[in-house]
């Protein structure tokens, strides 16, 4: 009896007692450990650094003999801090229970062209409609939408609404200017209303190798006519630098409908789909692990140029005045 | 349903067992399942948790002693990397499997001992999913293995306080695994962007063989059976199961299962 315990047992046992052993041992979590995790996943997976002429290996030896041993937690994320700033990328950010690494100055740099208070105040006025996240109202003879985050989810419904509410409109003005971006999904479910035929919008590249520039082949995405209203009138899209992420992809969508003119600033860019990632000590960080190009060939990681570039005057501003809807407004009406 | 549970299992003790050449049961069983994965498209830790599962399954044993059996689970929990407190990295952790069995009686003693050894083929299914609380456009990574391999048993029947017990341990090694594993960036980008287009494809395209080289797995079975009068049964059993993947990007499982089973006779 005993000896068929021993039998059935010993061998079963002496293999799950060393489970851990078969595992991949964790790395140690220490400030040279937690550098070498953070720089070789990015130089695995990171999606740009040929796109901006990076020479990651030559960061590594900045930023690698500021890392020692004895160095506090925030000490480490300062570094961490500087070497991810070099990639220049809205995407790239380190989380810490204290703090967050960001990148900004793609909008930081550059005009703000945009009040929020002026539009509510001389714009939107108090018979503004909300119809889900659009904010909206009647500009004279024009269709005006507000759409502040492609973070806040609509239905079809709301946009046959819109489209239908306007439908006698000279024309719409779309702004979306410091939309930071959002659910991707929302661009085809917006810009699919102002097409009746299906059209390529953006080419994706998917990092799949460790070299720098090893890219699945195109993942061809496209634009499909919505089952409800659509919209084929004249369409000013308003934007600037704080387009970003999804609302830089919607904007290349849209750009490429004839009857849609893009006027203020260039996008912010953000053309890459950030992915996650984690180190030994815990702290989480996402970059851009995609490239995204327009159907010519055209990366959107820095912005798209609009088809007219227009900066909110100083003059306007102290006269209670939009530049770049009063030059919208202007556009629809034949006057410009 | 109180009194409705207690007649569940008193019927379960006094259904008699149909007389046949051929034995056929039918188990069911909760199960307990304590689940290690260390993903490197997830983490560099390695994440742990607890789940619940149901197990059931289908055991045909014949006259000569040919062993076919089907096990199917399903199986919800969570994992987390218990290694810093201050951060919530907690993933939800979903699997189901299905493993079919086939074992041929090779001798009835071992070295002298009176052991009954089987051997045969192990194939085992399985699809598991988990899901990134922290994370955004890659929290969802999803496997699919099935795999093929070599499986052998050792069985002894005993009595102890004049009740009839039986004891088996099994052991199988994969030997050739199909895997559909999207990876590197692609696996959950693809998901996040195209929930509603191409899942499937960015399976079909993660989809590869692997051997031995890339793939190992282990996966035993203890058990211990408790044969009632009536023929019908019940089953202690202890599972661990151990696997690795090496191809594209490296991932180790383990699992520890306890079930506490009852074996309906056919």
């Amino acid at each position: 009896m005993k000896k068929t315990f021993l039998l059935l047992i010993v061998p079963v046992f002496i293999l799950f007692s060393c489970e851990k052993s078969l595992f991949e041992k964790e790395p140690a979590n220490n400030p040279v450990k937690n550098f070498d995790q953070l720089w070789s996943t990015l130089d695995k997976k990171y999606a740009f650094f040929t796109y901006k002429s990076i020479d990651w290996d030559s960061i590594r030896q900045v930023y690698r003999p500021q890392v020692s041993q004895g160095m506090s937690r925030t000490q480490l994320f300062d570094v961490f801090d500087d070497m991810l700033g070099t990639l220049k990328d809205g995407h790239v950010n380190l989380v810490a229970t204290f703090d967050v690494t960001r990148y900004w100055e793609y909008y930081l740099n550059y005009p703000t062209n945009f009040d929020y208070d002026l539009i509510q105040r001389h714009y939107l006025g108090d018979e503004y409609e909300i119809t889900g996240p659009f904010e909206n109202t009647w500009l004279h003879n024009t269709g005006y939408i507000y759409y502040g985050s492609f973070g806040k989810s609509f239905s079809d419904s709301h946009v046959n609404y819109l489209l239908n509410k306007y439908q006698d409109a000279t024309g719409l003005i779309i702004d979306v200017r410091n939309n930071g971006g959002g659910y991707t999904k929302l661009i085809k479910d917006l810009a699919s209303h102002f097409t009746s035929e299906e059209y390529m919008y953006a080419k994706d590249y998917f990092q799949n190798g460790p070299a720098h520039d090893a890219f699945t082949e195109p993942d061809k995405k496209y634009i499909e006519p919505a089952d409800g209203a659509k919209w084929h009138k004249p369409v000013v899209l308003l934007t600037n630098r704080q387009c970003y992420s999804a609302t830089n992809t919607f904007v290349l969508a849209m750009k490429q409908l004839d009857h849609v003119t893009v006027l203020g600033d260039k996008t912010g860019g953000g053309g890459g789909i950030p992915i996650s990632a984690e180190l030994p000590n815990g702290w989480t960080y996402r970059f851009s692990a995609s490239k995204k190009l327009s159907p010519v060939g055209f990366n959107i990681e820095n912005g798209i140029p609009p088809d007219k570039y227009l900066d909110m005057d100083e003059d306007d501003l102290l006269n209670e005045k939009d530049t770049i809807i009063e030059y919208a407004l202007d556009m629809l009406n034949q006057k410009k | 349903m109180k009194k409705a549970g207690i007649i569940a299992i008193l019927c379960f003790f006094i259904v008699p067992a149909h007389t046949q050449s051929i034995d056929h049961y039918l188990t069911f069983a909760p199960q307990w399942v304590y689940v290690s994965n260390k993903d490197d498209l997830m983490s560099p830790m390695t994440y742990r948790g607890h789940h619940g599962a149901l197990r059931t399954g289908y055991k045909r044993i014949n006259k000569q002693g040919v062993v076919n059996e089907v096990y199917g689970a399903f199986a919800l929990g969570s994992i987390k990397s218990d290694r810093y407190p201050d951060f919530d990295s907690r993933a939800i952790s979903t699997f189901g499997e299905i493993t079919y069995r086939h074992l041929q009686p090779v001798t009835d003693t071992l070295s002298g001992y009176p052991v009954n050894l089987k051997i045969g083929a192990n194939w085992h299914n399985q699809v598991y999913a988990k899901d990134n609380l922290r994370f955004t456009n890659n929290a969802f990574l999803l496997d699919i293995n099935s795999s093929i391999g070599l499986a052998a048993r050792l069985a002894k029947d005993f009595t102890l306080f004049e009740r009839k017990f039986g004891a088996t341990a099994d052991l199988s090694f994969a030997l050739l695994n199909f895997i559909e594993r999207p990876s590197y960036t692609r696996s959950t980008t693809e998901l996040e962007i195209s929930m509603n287009e191409n899942l499937f494809v960015a399976l079909a395209n993660s989809e590869s063989f692997e051997t031995v080289d890339d793939y190992q797995q282990i996966m035993t079975d203890l058990n211990l059976v408790y044969y009632l009068k009536n023929g019908n049964a019940l089953r202690l059993r202890y599972g661990w199961l151990f696997a690795h993947h090496r191809n594209v990007s490296e991932m180790y499982e383990a699992s520890h299962a306890v079930s506490f089973s009852t074996l309906f006779k056919l």
